[in-house]
């Protein structure tokens, strides 16, 4: 089912996100994969970004064009982040900020448990960066809590819809 | 040879030609332009300069050179500098952002100026939206001896009554 995005100033956008049974997880995932589809050019959603204060978000850079690797679409329940490598500053938007975008310091490469005790996995670049936009949206931390300098932010003047 | 160092600022309704005409007056003088610092707020054109010129050029002389510039539309000042102050770096960046607010840009000051933490660099936007999102952002120098997670608390503290948030990050510098 396609949900209402929600956006900042939304409180559940600024909270830490509580896990989830799997069950309930796997339902708001078909969602979140759903909503994410129906945005052209969106590559990955958060709970949070639905009104759900859950720890589950879903990524897919497949086909994206600054995708240099992707490991399809990838579910993450509870996820941590276990190792970071390298650095790089790139512009990120945000469907919960949609009138502006930020030049956003990330990891290049990352090992991660997408869910607790499951396999680890490992992105780099373009996919590196959108799991980490999302898994920091289970954090209640958005681009803006990011910005590298006062240079770094930017009005959006064509919005993905 | 002794070099007279001169700050100029200018604000005025952008159009094409102000930097053109405040540099030209600048080269016929002799004055070599330093620092120059550029803004557009709100249909205003804002430029801050420094420039190095030939002892002979003092403020008097800049002043009767800058004055054909001068109009309706185009405010100058100037002023004599001591170019010798060292510059700190800035060392975090503070992002404060919500619902506009009037007295947002004075309660981050204070609190930053209590603790004498130094504004390096600052822009605010209010961007589109509904509602508009408000975004400060600030380079701050913190000096040694205070701690970030106390600037940070002391920010939040002063902005969290009118609904703002508020996130301070090290500046990280990488040498490549």
């Amino acid at each position: 089912m396609i949900r209402r995005v929600v956006t900042f100033p939304d409180p559940v956008l600024k909270r830490r996100c509580e896990p989830v049974p799997l069950a309930r997880a796997l339902a708001l995932a078909e969602d979140l994969v759903d909503t994410m589809r129906a945005h052209p050019g969106c590559v990955g959603l958060a709970a949070p970004q639905v009104g759900e204060p859950v720890r589950v978000a879903v990524v897919d850079v497949a086909g994206h064009r600054l995708a240099t690797a992707a490991g399809g679409l990838l579910v993450l329940i509870d996820p941590e982040i276990t190792g970071r490598e390298g650095g790089a500053v790139a512009r990120e938007g945000c469907l919960s900020l949609p009138d502006i975008t930020a030049d956003v310091a990330r990891a290049e490469r990352i090992t991660l448990l997408p869910r607790p005790g499951g396999p680890a996995l490992w992105a780099q670049g373009f996919e590196a960066r959108a799991l980490q936009h999302e898994i920091d949206h289970l954090d209640g931390v958005l681009i803006l809590d990011r910005v590298t300098s006062v240079h770094a932010l930017h009005p959006r003047r064509v919005r993905l819809e | 040879m002794a070099l007279r160092h001169h700050a100029v600022s200018a604000i005025g309704r952008d159009r094409p030609g102000i930097v053109a005409d405040l540099a030209a007056v600048l080269l016929d003088l002799g004055a070599n332009v330093e620092d120059v610092a550029t803004s557009v707020l709100r249909g205003h054109f804002a430029i801050m300069l420094l420039a190095s010129a030939p002892a002979e050029v003092d403020r008097h002389t800049l002043e009767g050179a800058l004055q054909p510039l001068r109009g309706a539309d185009l405010e100058i000042a100037t002023w004599e500098v001591d170019a010798g102050i060292e510059a700190t770096d800035a060392t975090h960046v503070l992002a404060v952002y919500g619902p506009d607010h009037t007295g947002i840009v004075h309660a981050v000051a204070r609190a930053l100026a209590r603790l004498r933490v130094n504004i390096q660099d600052m822009v605010c936007r209010l961007h589109d939206g509904d509602p508009p999102l408000y975004v400060l952002t600030v380079e701050v120098a913190v000096p040694g001896g205070v701690e970030p997670d106390g600037v940070r608390d002391e920010v939040v503290a002063a902005v969290s009554g009118m609904g703002l948030q508020a996130t301070l990050s090290p500046v990280d510098r990488t040498d490549l």
